[in-house]
């Protein structure tokens, strides 16, 4: 069993959403208000591709060694290996008997002619990559990435924007400006220069303390890691300004006068008051962020910055099929694979967000 | 000249079918004023707007519904031909002249507009007509105020601006909704005079749509009475005042505080000082440049003194803008480093005192504010509301304090959004109630609510001022109101008291000149009530 860092965060998430969702069934309001939102059938069945989407991406986040190799292997592995060890040469359409690409074979009188060799196993769903490996196999390892810098990044950027927004716009004066100065800032250096340079550290650290990171595993998780911290500090400015601007006009309404009066002290009436009338605005943008988040992966891989191109992910996906998109007659069913996964699940989300907005939101019954 | 009959308005709503505006019929003759009263929700405006066919998109005409325009059928025009009926033959003015004109536009640009439109008047000639309408609604110098945008302008200026825009197409029915409600009372007064002078002159129909029994009462020749979508009674001004057949009618007509009723009900007598107020100023440092350097000062209160016994109200009277918010803020607390002056309150001048200290002192000086939909948070429940003072929240007690303001205590549970105005005025009684204060400062607590639930919540602060000797500082710009509640009163002007006396003096005998124009500026149906005595 190894523990790798991101799989360490994965569970401390999970965690916290248990945590949650009990501290959620205790209150019996809440419980009715979440039992009502899920009566709906569209909802339900978005919560159940995330919880589908969710199981998939934790088993994949059960590392262990595998029997007297090198090899750092999850349970998902485990379960899929007919499809993941069933690598062909190169590319194939879906259930395809023959390789997409012919070779040249000479025969016993030396003639030479075109043909496609046979499959090792005919049956790809969505047809395998340019190097054989099953795209569906590549799309379902590429869930937990897509999880991760979503999940990830978001929580790593929320406390921040929330935060800050909040004590900005409630205290004002020099806290407002000096928090606004440090997000203009930021968010004038170019996002993607900060990442480059971030990851390339990274990977000048990690080539020297060889030792630390002795496996292979390690040295893109690390990789992975430092991806969506770096994204999640630079991402956290926009959502930062609205949450000022929003509590801007909340701490003039007169229940927060109201409350000052009561004698609640200023931190109190933030969480109380300021923070729960945000939450629509956070749902909202979380979401939007995190379908932004799992595309800013692939525009980083194309520059080469984004996660290590030995991991599966979508955004590699859709960065090789740049290629194939171009090739005649056309490759498409990789990009399908990763497109068909990508938009099931940021569909699914959204649908999730309205019905948890709605939940919280006591006028939408 | 416009004849409605059997109209229906239909609202639907998430599948539901609500009837806004029930069968009402009634005739407008040309040169006549008609008042349309009724409490909010009761489908005045939505029948104005059923009228310059502006309906909202889940809103449809009942089927045997007819308004007619000169016996030609406003319903069955097509947009087009509605178009030159708009701005045409039927003007409109809205409530709030601070969001209907444009503010990126000039006055003059704005009349023009619609004098391009519908006089097909050009360049010079047009020039002179919109100066003509802008000397017709009394705008002074108006060559000058031609080229002002809205802002410049107070809101009785603009008002007269959209008067002089609903005038430019010379209609022959004015709809006013709600047209001064947003005003002050002295503004008020003078807009309504120029609306009646207006009408004789241009001899328009005006249909004149009011929540103010008292406006109707000064403006209107007939008056028709709305109750949730349906004309209970229509008459003329004078009968419905001294002989109102409906019940309704006279619910409304009794809920009304009156002016010169003298002190009703039982009053506390005065005790020891609750509150001392000495030498209060209340100064809005302006500030610019990147540093944020204090350049100079508005002052809003201007060296204010008064005091209040413990049971006793005082009233605040001004217009707005002249300051009382600010001393309601000061008195609060709520101004640190802007207020200075004294405020004592159990031997302590809150004005001086450490956050630490002034959060303790808190609990005894609580505040109602005007709007009650905006102070009660909407995400939280009302028990979760009600006890953010207490330290140790108890059910019995929040259950005690519902049933104290006439709630029922499985209120408790519920969210803010589920009650109508007057109950959360209520709620925002209870919670200033819960640390048991001994002062509330009640910020315009009625004026957004209609007149009955304005009498009801009247009644109940009497009632627990008496039951808790509880001193309130009642902050209005009605000096009805006044008259109904308070001991003594303090009259404002451009952040100074102008007045400060007993009630009973102050109001029968005003010594200074402001109060004199405040007592004529607000509208009165004594007039009526006289031929009722007669």
């Amino acid at each position: 069993m190894i523990i790798l860092w991101t799989d360490a965060l994965i569970l401390l998430l999970l965690f916290i959403l248990i945590w949650m969702l009990v501290q959620a069934a205790r209150r019996p309001y809440l419980r009715q208000q979440w039992q009502k939102t899920y009566a709906h059938p569209t909802r339900k069945l978005a919560l159940i591709i995330l919880l589908c989407y969710a199981s998939i991406g934790l088993l994949d986040s059960i590392h262990y060694k595998q029997h007297n190799s090198n090899n750092v292997v999850s349970v998902l592995d485990y379960l899929l290996t007919p499809i993941a060890n069933s690598v062909e040469t190169s590319y194939s359409a879906q259930f395809a008997q023959h390789l997409f690409t012919k070779q040249l074979r000479k025969d016993q009188d030396g003639n030479i002619s075109w043909f496609a060799p046979k499959l090792k196993s005919p049956d790809h769903v969505f047809g395998t990559d340019k190097v054989g490996i099953d795209v569906l196999y590549a799309s379902i390892k590429s869930i937990r990435t897509g999880l991760i810098i979503g999940l990830l990044t978001t929580f790593i950027s929320l406390p921040f924007a929330i935060f800050f927004g909040a004590i900005a716009g409630y205290y004002r004066g020099w806290v407002d400006d000096l928090i606004q100065y440090l997000y203009t800032t930021l968010s004038s250096v170019p996002g993607v220069l900060l990442i480059a340079a971030a990851i390339l550290t990274v990977d000048a650290v990690v080539q020297r303390h060889q030792a630390i990171f002795e496996l292979m595993a390690q040295r893109t998780d690390m990789r992975l890691l430092i991806l969506c911290s770096v994204l999640g500090l630079t991402s956290w400015t926009s959502l930062c300004r609205i949450l000022r601007g929003e509590t801007l006009k909340l701490r003039e309404q007169e229940f927060v006068l109201a409350s000052k009066v009561l004698g609640t002290n200023n931190l109190q009436i933030i969480y109380k008051h300021i923070v729960p009338n945000l939450f629509n605005i956070i749902l909202i943008s979380i979401v939007l962020d995190f379908s932004g988040l799992v595309l800013a992966e692939a525009v980083l891989s194309y520059v080469g910055v984004g996660v290590d191109p030995a991991m599966f992910s979508w955004g590699n996906m859709i960065n090789s099929a740049r290629l194939e998109m171009g090739r005649e007659p056309v490759i498409w069913w990789s990009l399908t694979g990763a497109f068909v996964l990508m938009f099931t699940l940021v569909l699914a989300a959204n649908i999730f967000a309205d019905g948890v907005r709605d939940a919280f939101d006591p006028k939408v019954v | 000249m416009l004849q409605i009959s059997n109209l229906s308005v239909n609202l639907e709503l998430a599948g539901k079918k609500i009837t806004a505006v029930d069968d009402i019929s009634f005739v407008i003759e040309p040169g006549e004023v008609v008042a349309l009263i009724g409490e909010s929700g009761s489908g005045k405006s939505m029948t104005a707007l059923a009228i310059m066919r502006l309906l909202p998109q889940i809103a449809s005409y009942g089927v045997n519904s007819q308004i007619c325009l000169y016996g030609s059928n406003i319903i069955d025009l097509t947009e087009q031909q509605m178009r030159t009926v708009r701005g045409g033959d039927i003007g409109m003015i809205f409530q709030d002249p601070m969001t209907s004109l444009n503010p990126v536009l000039t006055v003059g640009t704005q009349i023009t507009e619609v004098l391009n439109l519908h006089q097909r008047l050009y360049g010079r000639e047009c020039y002179i007509a919109v100066l003509r309408l802008l000397e017709a609604v009394r705008i002074p110098s108006a060559v000058q105020r031609f080229n002002s945008y809205p802002h410049e302008l107070s809101g009785g200026m603009k008002q007269r601006v959209m008067i002089a825009i609903a005038l430019a197409s010379k209609p022959s029915l004015l709809i006013a909704d709600e047209p001064t409600t947003a005003l002050d009372v002295t503004t008020q007064a003078q807009i309504l005079t120029l609306l009646r002078e207006l009408q004789r002159e241009f001899n328009m129909a005006l249909l004149l749509i009011t929540h103010d029994l008292a406006v109707a009462a000064q403006m209107a020749d007939r008056i028709a009475v709305m109750q949730a979508g349906k004309i209970v009674e229509q008459n003329s001004a004078a009968k419905i005042f001294t002989e109102s057949q409906h019940a309704y009618t006279k619910k409304l007509l009794n809920s009304l505080p009156q002016l010169h009723a003298g002190l009703s009900g039982k009053q506390n007598l005065p005790q020891h000082n609750a509150l001392e107020v000495k030498n209060l100023q209340v100064n809005y440092p302006i500030k610019s440049g990147i540093f944020r350097r204090t350049v100079g000062f508005i002052s809003a209160v201007k060296n204010v003194d008064f005091s209040l016994s413990a049971g006793e109200t005082l009233a605040i009277v001004g217009e707005s803008g002249c300051g009382k918010t600010s001393i309601a803020k000061a008195i609060l607390g709520l101004l640190p480093g802007v207020a200075c002056g004294t405020v004592m309150f159990k031997n302590n001048n809150l004005l001086q005192l450490r956050e630490s200290k002034l959060r303790q002192l808190r609990a005894g000086i609580q505040i109602v504010f005007q709007d009650p939909y905006a102070a009660l948070n909407p995400k939280l429940r009302i028990f979760d509301s009600l006890t953010e003072g207490l330290t140790e929240p108890s059910i019995n007690y929040i259950d005690q304090l519902l049933m104290q303001v006439g709630l029922l205590p499985e209120h408790k549970w519920r969210f803010p959004h589920e009650f109508s105005g007057g109950e959360r005025q209520r709620l925002c009684i209870a919670r200033a109630l819960s640390v048991k204060p001994q002062v509330i400062i009640c910020d315009e607590p009625t004026s957004s609510l209609d007149v009955s639930v304005q009498a009801q919540v009247l009644d109940l602060l009497k009632k627990l001022q008496l039951e808790n000797n509880l001193s309130y500082i009642f902050i209005t710009h009605d000096l009805a109101l006044v008259n109904y509640l308070a001991r003594k009163v303090a009259v404002m002007y451009q952040g100074q008291i102008v007045e400060y006396g007993l009630v009973t003096e102050v109001l029968i005998n005003p010594k200074h000149q402001y109060t004199r124009e405040l007592l004529s500026a607000a509208p009165k149906i004594t007039n009526y009530k006289k031929v009722l005595t007669d």
